[in-house]
């Protein structure tokens, strides 16, 4: 059965909605703001009989994080942008090794220590790969307390389908937020499809390896072709997407997470003022929904990107979107939240097209 | 019908415990409730605040533009705080505190003596409760049981 609705803050979310899809393994190293998550799960565990380990860093935590996935266990790490940046080279280890595992940023200011507000300036890291080599990791993004519970099932979900490490992307500001969530019901592990390629032991069946060094002629050149073909599957199949009041706007604010929601809330104050404003909020940043926003951004309709950093997501919608439609770009750097009154100072100016407020982009 | 509330002071004056409490008996009102702590290393001795939006509707930004009405606890927070808050808006003011008056006169003022009221009831530290209480007892969404 579903939970009752709790009033719980996102990263206490995350954990919960963790252990009822089956998540048994936690390994992590901690950082603001997103340590509630950890203080959560370390109790947590216990109750499932699961396990939780504060690792000595987070290069240890990564790496025990793909031995657990590489025995067959639902594993998940979490950190925010520096210790994310650490664990790298381990989730570039296990995009070549195809071991499933789910990565949590609650992104804060960057670059290097930053700060530890909100931010949202680590779209380039997580959907560009992050680490080294020619590897793709899908990114999701939720914007709200109900949907970080119910995209947590959906990336362990993920992970598992394609052997791939899955990105949950929120800020700072997500996880602190307390908003009434209903949980989806506990999964029963027996349930989930049996991995054939886990190594747990090999006594009465061939053994197997797992590595992601590839020394033989030839053998990385098809290794990365599988894998090619393994993302293009990812891309046709999985781009998710929400829109709002779309099909009549002049103007179509595109946003993720956290900006999306105070988009939203500069969308509807604008709407009481007859501009027709609309929504496109991308859920997966990789694969970006590009299909979908293509059809949206035509007809002479105005696109207007908010991003709480200087400008990362926009190379995607310029990417999907060309030439066809004129593209502004609103961002807030370092940390700093804008309330919805300034993003709809940037529609009005959009709508106007004086460049008082945000960039037009120059495709 | 949408009301944002800010609840702001010194850490330790149990401002974030105002906050979800209001937030809880919300839910439980059946309102949609995003709560939003100010969150930082200003967790003791700094100033605390947090954001309560109460609403029958879904309840887009967690971030307010402006407050409907502001829990101000300390002289810091009141000056901070007072210019956002929108017009005909509701000032709750920690007058234990608090000497001053807000210089705005398009507001609605409301002093409570803070301290004073829960040592009567036996407790200074349940200050937060009785000034929180206050700052809805004239709001709009959540009314007192019968």
């Amino acid at each position: 059965m579903p939970s009752e609705k709790m009033l719980m803050r996102g990263s206490n979310v995350v954990g919960e909605a963790a252990v009822r899809a089956g998540c048994r393994y936690y390994f992590g190293y901690p950082i603001t703001p997103q340590n509630e998550l950890p203080e959560y799960l370390s109790a947590r565990m216990l109750d499932v009989g699961g396990t939780f380990i504060q690792g000595e860093s987070e290069v240890a935590s990564i790496n025990m994080v793909l031995g657990a996935s590489a025995a067959g266990g639902r594993v998940m790490t979490s950190s925010s942008s520096p210790g994310i940046s650490l664990k790298q080279e381990g989730i570039s280890y296990m995009a070549g090794m195809e071991l499933p595992a789910v990565i949590i940023n609650m992104m804060r200011g960057g670059p290097g220590l930053g700060n530890i507000s909100a931010s949202a300036a680590d779209y380039y890291q997580a959907t560009r790969g992050g680490g080294h080599g020619d590897y793709r990791t899908p990114v999701l993004a939720p914007a709200g307390c109900q949907e970080l519970a119910e995209l947590t099932f959906v990336a362990f979900d993920m992970a598992d389908k394609y052997r791939s490490p899955v990105m949950l992307l929120g800020d700072g500001l997500m996880g602190q937020v307390m908003e009434p969530v209903i949980f989806p019901d506990f999964i029963d592990l027996k349930d989930l499809p049996k991995k054939d390629w886990i190594l747990n032991g090999c006594e009465g069946r061939e053994p197997r390896a797992i590595f992601s060094m590839l020394l033989g002629q030839g053998e990385l050149y098809h290794h990365n072709l599988d894998l090619q073909k393994k993302y293009d599957q990812i891309t046709a199949e999985e781009q998710r997407w929400e829109t709002k009041n779309t099909d009549d706007a002049d103007i179509i604010v595109v946003a993720y997470g956290t900006a999306a929601r105070i988009a939203e809330s500069a969308m509807n104050d604008l709407r009481a003022e007859g501009l027709a404003i609309g929504l496109f909020r991308p859920i997966t940043l990789w694969p970006f929904p590009s299909t979908a926003f293509r059809e949206l951004a035509q007809n002479g309709r105005k696109v207007a990107v908010f991003e709480l950093c200087l400008g990362q997501m926009v190379e995607d919608v310029v990417l999907s979107v060309g030439e066809r439609a004129e593209i502004y770009f609103y961002g807030v750097p370092g940390g700093v939240i804008p309330t919805p009154a300034e993003v709809a100072d940037f529609l009005r100016s959009v709508a106007k097209g004086d460049g008082e407020v945000g960039r037009r982009i120059d495709v | 019908m949408i009301t944002r509330t800010l609840f702001a002071g010194f850490g330790g004056q149990g401002v974030l415990l105002m906050g979800y409490v209001l937030s809880h008996g919300a839910m439980h009102k059946g309102l949609n409730v995003t709560y939003f702590p100010a969150y930082g290393a200003e967790m003791r001795g700094g100033t605390a605040n947090c954001t309560v939006t109460l609403s029958e509707e879904k309840i887009a930004s967690p971030v307010a533009s402006n407050p409907d009405i502001l829990v101000a606890m300390n002289f810091p927070s009141l000056l901070k705080f007072e210019p956002t808050v929108v017009k005909q808006g509701l000032v709750v003011l920690n007058s234990s505190l608090i000497e001053e008056s807000p210089s705005r006169t398009d507001i609605d003022l409301l002093q409570v003596p803070t301290v004073e009221l829960a040592r009567e009831v036996g407790s200074e530290r349940a200050g937060n409760m009785g000034h929180g209480g206050s700052s809805q007892g004239q709001g709009k969404v959540l009314r007192t049981q019968p």
